[in-house]
């Protein structure tokens, strides 16, 4: 039997109904103040969309072109991730270089990928046939999504190196902050409470 | 104080982690959410020893992960082995104290607090103290949200050997720290997400009836 008119904190298990939320509101937890679900703004989805589909070309951007440029009698020498992991491998630590790879390359895609492959079905009015399994995945892999953290090293890195030689930022460095910057606006429309309650009206 | 109020488990109702709706259990052992059809649980099984467990492997390896070199760097000066630790009095002396703090809260003071304040946690838990548990909640968040940018100092190591290695100035390399490093920061979060925190308010509502 379910109750869906019920709604039970995942922080403190406290029953409560859901009160009526404005669109880009937000519901908390009367007890814990927990975020219970978000509503997005009208076509709150279809923009989510929209937004990550240019996140999509930005990542492809910010990992075909080099982050970090050094400079050193004529010569120049470009820093990727995936050229990272290259050296990380070769340098004889492949199980760090498995750790980046994850956190600052294919986590973050999937993750991506994710998002879209859970909202397209939205955009289209169509009722989602792996919306528990998509959405899982998600939840899964965004905490291990790492490009925030990887951008704080960028910085760290390039002070690191300014003594010993001439770096300069690339271009993919203004694609991942504007990636950073459109994926926080993104996940914010994947509520499963509101994606669920979405899910309910939908054929 | 917080007033007495329901929570589901206390009438017998179960929700979803997945899609959070809220169900009758149809039986104790096995039960399946109507809508999405993940497994429902009362509270993560386990929880509590499954991050004492991943608790006690990331404060061993914490250790290493101090002692240990990150990095050695071989150049016309010799060879020079880097720990966490003497890469944040490098970037202090250096000049740029900001980014020295930063590393050290990220990857020596965040490590070491979120351990203690997840062991804190489990104790109170498993005492079922009903001692503030808005405070304990709020320190939950603050582990779950500041974890993941300890992996900082790994990213750096990433960064300095790529851009380094093949250069005629020096030639950087990773060493088992990193490693180490990678390891406590990995643990401290799987053992931060196998922790429930609905542990925390079960005894308030024992207490206020
Ligand atoms: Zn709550
Ligand atoms: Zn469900």
């Amino acid at each position: 039997m379910a109750h869906p008119s019920l709604i039970a904190c995942h922080e403190c298990d406290l029953l409560q109904h859901p009160a009526p939320v404005p669109p880009r509101g937000a519901a908390k937890c009367a007890r814990c103040n927990a975020l219970l679900y978000r509503v997005p703004g009208e076509r709150g989805i279809e923009n989510a969309f929209a937004v990550l589909i240019a996140a999509l070309i930005l990542f492809v951007v910010a990992n075909i072109y080099p982050i970090l440029s050094m400079e050193l009698q004529g010569q120049r020498v470009d820093a990727t991730i995936l050229g990272g992991v290259r050296e990380l491998r070769e340098g004889g630590m492949p199980a760090i270089a498995v750790i980046v790879f994850l956190t600052g390359f294919l986590f973050p895609l999937v993750n991506l990928l994710g998002m879209l492959a859970v909202l397209l079905p939205f955009v289209r009015r169509r009722r989602p046939r792996y919306l528990a399994t998509l959405l899982r995945g998600v939840m899964m892999v965004r905490p291990w999504s790492m490009i925030e953290v990887f951008m704080l090293g960028v910085f760290v890195s390039m002070v690191k190196l300014a003594h010993l030689a001439h770096v300069v930022p690339g271009l993919a460095m203004v694609a991942f902050v504007l990636l950073i910057v459109l994926l926080a606006s993104a996940a914010t429309v994947i509520d499963p409470h509101y994606l669920w309650s979405r899910w309910e009206t939908l054929e | 104080m917080t007033p007495a109020a329901p929570t589901a488990a206390s009438l017998g109702l179960l929700s979803c982690h997945i899609c959070g709706l809220v169900s009758r259990a149809a039986a104790e052992r096995g039960a399946q959410c109507p809508r999405c059809g993940a497994h429902l649980h009362l509270r993560r099984p386990g929880s509590v020893q499954r991050t004492w467990a991943l608790l006690v492997a990331s404060a061993i390896l914490f250790v290493p992960a101090n002692l240990l070199p990150i990095m050695t760097t071989t150049s016309f000066l010799g060879t020079q082995s880097d720990t966490i630790m003497s890469g944040v009095i490098f970037l202090w002396t250096s000049g740029s104290w900001p980014l020295a703090v930063i590393v050290f809260v990220a990857s020596i003071m965040v490590p070491l607090l979120k351990i203690l304040a997840l062991g804190y946690l489990l104790v109170t838990v498993q005492r079922h103290s009903a001692w503030r548990p808005d405070e304990r909640i709020r320190l939950y968040r603050v582990i779950e949200l500041v974890g993941r940018w300890s992996m900082l100092d790994v990213f750096v190591v990433t960064l300095l050997v790529a851009l380094v290695r093949f250069s005629s100035l020096a030639i950087m390399q990773p060493r088992g720290g990193a490693l180490a490093f990678a390891g406590v920061v990995i643990l401290t979060m799987f053992a931060a997400m196998s922790f429930d925190p609905r542990l925390i308010w079960d005894p308030v509502e024992k207490r206020d009836g």
